[in-house]
């Protein structure tokens, strides 16, 4: 779990914050606060005020499409499309996968034909993460954390990735002054029950290991985990297994974020 | 919440009749909110974005967000309208960052929005309720000093962390950060008035109008009085 700042400090931040105004490892840290402190009320009253500047944007009559797109959703989401991933070694090598950096995604050839493969024995577990994914931990369980956003300028992330496609999005920071990772999915769609959604973590030519679960509140996931060294060369992945998860994955990655 | 994102639609689907047709997991709740706030959400979307792609993605996303956490809304958090907004706002800005980013690392500057979005033909002809709540926004905007008006648009519909206001006035990141929160806290303190004053009218305007009925409801002999004394009166 990422170190809480004062609520003094956090309290600063929120007029910043509901204006989205924050950068990202700011906001991740007020997101954390929040979900675990209620003496921040104030962050919703900051919130009506930056949402009344949503009355300056012109209403715009959007495309036909879209209303059939969202009249859908009730339906069952169609299983959600992966982003754009390249396969660097072969089955039976552990996963491995690099993510373009620009979101340039079709859904017609992404996951489905990029299989990954899954390895055939029991991945091991990295000395680095050893200990270290027992911290894995879903931030956004308030309410406030998913509908406000915010950020700051101090602890800039020493790494940063992030993958972009069809909707999904993966962002990976490293903030050096707290030796913490943190990674955050967008657009997760809810799961057929019995499914769930599992977070998995690659070192450079280490085997896939599970992060564990991701709890997907308002199509986000936010997981962090104590890290000493900057991960370069990490991937994060995302796979859909049964409810408790895999072993190893048995799906391809839903979305993936390498550092 | 605010006025701004409150809206009664003929059908009756106030804010908190909504929000339980969400609850109830009522599909046709989905369409009336499309209904009522496609258009809102999605001028939003674009003002930030500048692509109508792009747009749409942020908008179905923050739909489908409110579908699947139906069950955990709640009234005493805000109205559904409003919530929609926030969600679509900060989708928005991920995704403006995201491209940002993405033409930097690639090393291109970006000149002119991305195509693929509505011709101002296809904006929709603003109604008299929301002229009212954009005059009263820019109302409100105007009170600001220009230094503090500029960070809050450049926050809020350019997507920019104060650190890249900070970079792109040339000025210190200590100063944006006064002048969001100055401008923030004087927000706050017009929107808040605005809201009383209009309670206040909405209550004068009441007493008028039970005063009226209270006059043409009596005996004739008595009801020659105006609304104005019926007002004066009250």
């Amino acid at each position: 779990m990422l170190e809480h700042r004062d609520c003094a400090e956090i309290d600063e931040m929120l007029p910043a914050y509901a204006m989205g105004a924050l950068d990202d490892a700011d906001r991740v840290r007020v997101d954390s606060h929040l979900v675990s402190c209620d003496r921040h009320e104030d962050a919703f009253a900051w919130g009506e005020v930056a949402l009344r500047l949503a009355d300056l944007a012109p209403e715009v009559t959007p495309p036909e499409v879209l209303r059939e797109r969202i009249l859908a959703i009730p339906s069952g989401p169609p299983v959600p499309v992966a982003a754009p991933v390249e396969i660097v070694e072969p089955a039976p090598e552990p996963i491995r996968v690099e993510v373009p950096p620009a979101p340039v995604a079709d859904s017609e050839t992404s996951a489905a034909s990029l299989p990954i493969p899954v390895p055939a024995r029991q991945h091991r577990l990295p000395y680095a993460l050893a200990a270290v994914f027992a911290a894995l931990t879903v931030l956004f369980g308030a309410w406030t954390a998913i509908l406000l956003t915010g950020g700051g300028e101090e602890g800039e992330p020493m790494l940063v990735a992030e993958n972009v496609a069809d909707g999904l999005s993966a962002k990976a920071m490293f903030m050096a002054d707290e030796s913490v990772i943190v990674v955050k999915f967008d657009g997760l769609t809810s799961l057929p029950e019995g499914s769930a959604y599992q977070l998995w973590a690659t070192e450079p030519g280490g085997d896939a290991t599970s992060a564990g679960m991701l709890e997907v509140t308002g199509g986000s996931a936010l997981a962090s985990m104590e890290h000493a060294d900057p991960p370069e060369g990490w991937t994060f992945a995302v796979t859909i297994e049964p409810a408790g998860g895999s072993a190893t994955p048995t799906n391809d990655p839903v979305v993936a974020v390498t550092f | 919440m605010t006025d701004s994102a409150m809206s009664v639609d003929p059908r009756g689907n106030d804010s908190e009749a909504l929000l339980e047709r969400f609850r109830a997991r009522d599909e046709a709740a989905l369409a009336d909110l499309y209904d009522l706030m496609g258009a809102r959400a999605y001028g939003l979307a674009f003002r930030v974005l500048r692509d109508g792609s792009a747009a749409e993605d942020v908008v179905q996303n923050a739909f489908a967000t409110l579908w699947e956490q139906a069950d955990r809304l709640d009234a005493g958090r805000g109205s559904i309208q409003g919530l929609l907004l926030t969600i679509v706002h900060r989708r928005a800005i991920d995704a403006a960052r995201t491209r940002q980013r993405a033409l930097a690392r690639s090393g291109t500057l970006e000149v002119d929005p991305p195509d693929g979005g509505p011709t101002p033909a296809e904006a929709v002809a603003a109604t008299e309720e929301a002229q009212e709540r954009s005059r009263e926004v820019r109302a409100a905007l105007e009170v600001l000093p220009d230094t503090q008006r500029q960070v809050v648009m450049l926050a809020y519909f350019e997507g920019m962390s104060q650190q890249d206001i900070a970079s792109s006035l040339d000025v210190p990141l200590g100063t944006v950060k006064s002048r969001l929160r100055l401008a923030m806290q004087r927000l706050r303190y017009e929107f808040s008035t605005a809201e009383t004053e209009t309670a206040l009218d909405q209550a004068a305007t009441s007493s008028v109008d039970a005063d009226v009925d209270a006059a043409e409801g009596s005996d004739p002999g008595e009801g020659s009085g105006t609304a104005e004394d019926g007002a004066a009166h009250a």
